[in-house]
């Protein structure tokens, strides 16, 4: 068996005509493999939630996936949206549940300061409810990207971009792998048209000017 | 097919059986986060059945295959920046699929080493070398068809068993018609390493097909 034997043996196996030797003996193996039965795979669904679940519990095992610290990165940005200084937040003793009967166990004084503090925490939660629609409802939004749910998100993806473009925003809408959603270069600085635009429907302006938005029905991905 | 059309932008998708917008797919690759796990999702849908039957044909073990399934679809994503979109998602994923399968199936246990005793006869070769020019000998009837039929399976089966990543490997270049540079880009060796191994191939073929060629040709065995 030489090497151009076996190159011979290898394009009469691949169904590429050859005469020798070598390749008569390719021709009639490729003709009996192709005849011969082969086991047939079990039937699987085109569609299983379980098994789509498994790979995307793999992948993210993988890494491939966010991981909460990008929900943490898209709440201080929405925080900075409302002008609201994230550093006085980071230590905030109030991290813990707030309970009444410990507030007032303490001296007057301190009993007074935590209701200050109570009220103010109160108050910042007011200023911080979003300010969209009551059917709009914000969801994460790992790497840059807002998502909105919305009872009918085409309807209002359509109204985004018609506003934005009344705003004089280039806004363009995309469909994509099952997510409607918007890209915009923001003019900078932002016009005050354009900021109404975004405040109106609860968006943070995003701080590289490049808006992207995804909508979805309550319940999608 | 399903067409997807939206609004004045007319930003589609098409979705058919093995196939998936190769540019939805690099879009969703730069963009990351979560495209990535809807992107999966869909790859799921459209490819895993495709890819299944294909990973179960070589391995024989539905949780091997699935397993195998779902590692191809997570280096399609891992490297999903190296696909460069001049061609469809499939072949890109049946290749990366076809060296998962190698990959497993050279796993120690699962490989035997070869034979030395049972290799086609001097007789055979002679007679493989007459015919080399002349008409293929054909079956006359349908008894005998059978007979080689049964034989071809047997050894198959055999071969399959003791040396699958060979068995894998003959099965595509028979089925895909794969030239030496295509085996070489699927075994991920050199040229030269490649031309070794189909050497091998074609080696562990004739122990192992030695019953079947000697029927074949038109020898007999004690020949």
């Amino acid at each position: 068996m030489s090497e151009k034997d076996d190159l011979e043996w290898l394009d009469a196996l691949a169904g590429r005509k050859q005469n020798s030797p070598a390749a008569a003996e390719g021709r009639e193996f490729r003709a009996a493999f192709l005849e011969r039965t082969q086991p047939s795979a079990p039937e699987v669904p085109e569609q299983d939630a379980v098994r789509e679940m498994d790979l995307i519990v793999r992948a993210a095992r993988e890494g491939l996936l966010p991981d909460t610290s990008q929900l943490k990165e898209t709440l201080v940005i929405r925080l900075e949206g409302h002008a609201v200084d994230v550093g006085d937040l980071q230590d905030n003793p109030f991290a813990q549940r707030f309970s009444w009967r410990c507030a007032f166990r303490g001296s007057g004084a301190r009993a007074m300061g935590a209701a200050v503090l109570a009220c103010a925490v109160l108050a910042l939660g007011w200023h911080m409810r979003p300010t969209a629609a009551p059917e709009e409802v914000f969801r994460a939004s790992p790497a840059g990207v807002v998502r909105i749910q919305a009872a009918d998100p085409r309807a209002l993806k359509k109204q985004i971009i018609e506003e934005l473009q009344a705003a004089g925003v280039h806004a363009q809408g995309y469909q994509q792998l099952g997510a409607d959603g918007i890209d915009a270069d923001l003019p900078q600085p932002l016009s005050q048209e354009v900021h109404s635009v975004l405040q109106r429907h609860g968006i943070p302006v995003p701080r590289d000017g490049v808006l992207r938005v995804e909508f979805a029905a309550p319940g999608g991905h | 097919m399903t067409e997807l059309r939206y609004g004045d932008n007319n930003i589609h998708m098409s979705i058919d059986e093995g196939s998936l917008d190769q540019h939805a797919f690099m879009r969703a690759c730069r963009e990351g986060g979560r495209a990535i796990e809807q992107a999966l999702r869909l790859l799921d849908r459209a490819f895993f059945a495709v890819l299944y039957r294909e990973s179960f044909r070589i391995v024989r073990d539905a949780e091997g295959a699935r397993d195998i399934v779902q590692e191809t679809f997570i280096k399609v994503w891992q490297r999903c920046a190296t696909f460069k979109g001049d061609s469809e998602l499939l072949p890109w994923m049946r290749a990366i699929l076809r060296r998962g399968v190698l990959d497993r199936l050279r796993r120690p246990d699962h490989e035997t080493p070869l034979e030395t005793g049972g290799a086609m006869s001097a007789a055979t070769e002679r007679r493989i070398a007459e015919l080399s020019e002349a008409q293929v000998p054909t079956p006359v009837d349908g008894v005998r068809a059978q007979e080689l039929a049964d034989c071809f399976q047997r050894c198959w089966e055999r071969f399959e068993r003791d040396h699958p990543s060979h068995a894998a490997v003959i099965a595509w270049i028979v089925e895909d018609e794969l030239s030496n540079e295509q085996i070489s880009e699927l075994l991920d060796r050199t040229p030269g390493a490649t031309r070794e191994f189909i050497s091998q191939c074609r080696k562990r073929a004739r122990v192992y097909f030695a019953e079947w060629y000697t029927l074949a040709f038109g020898v007999a065995a004690s020949a």
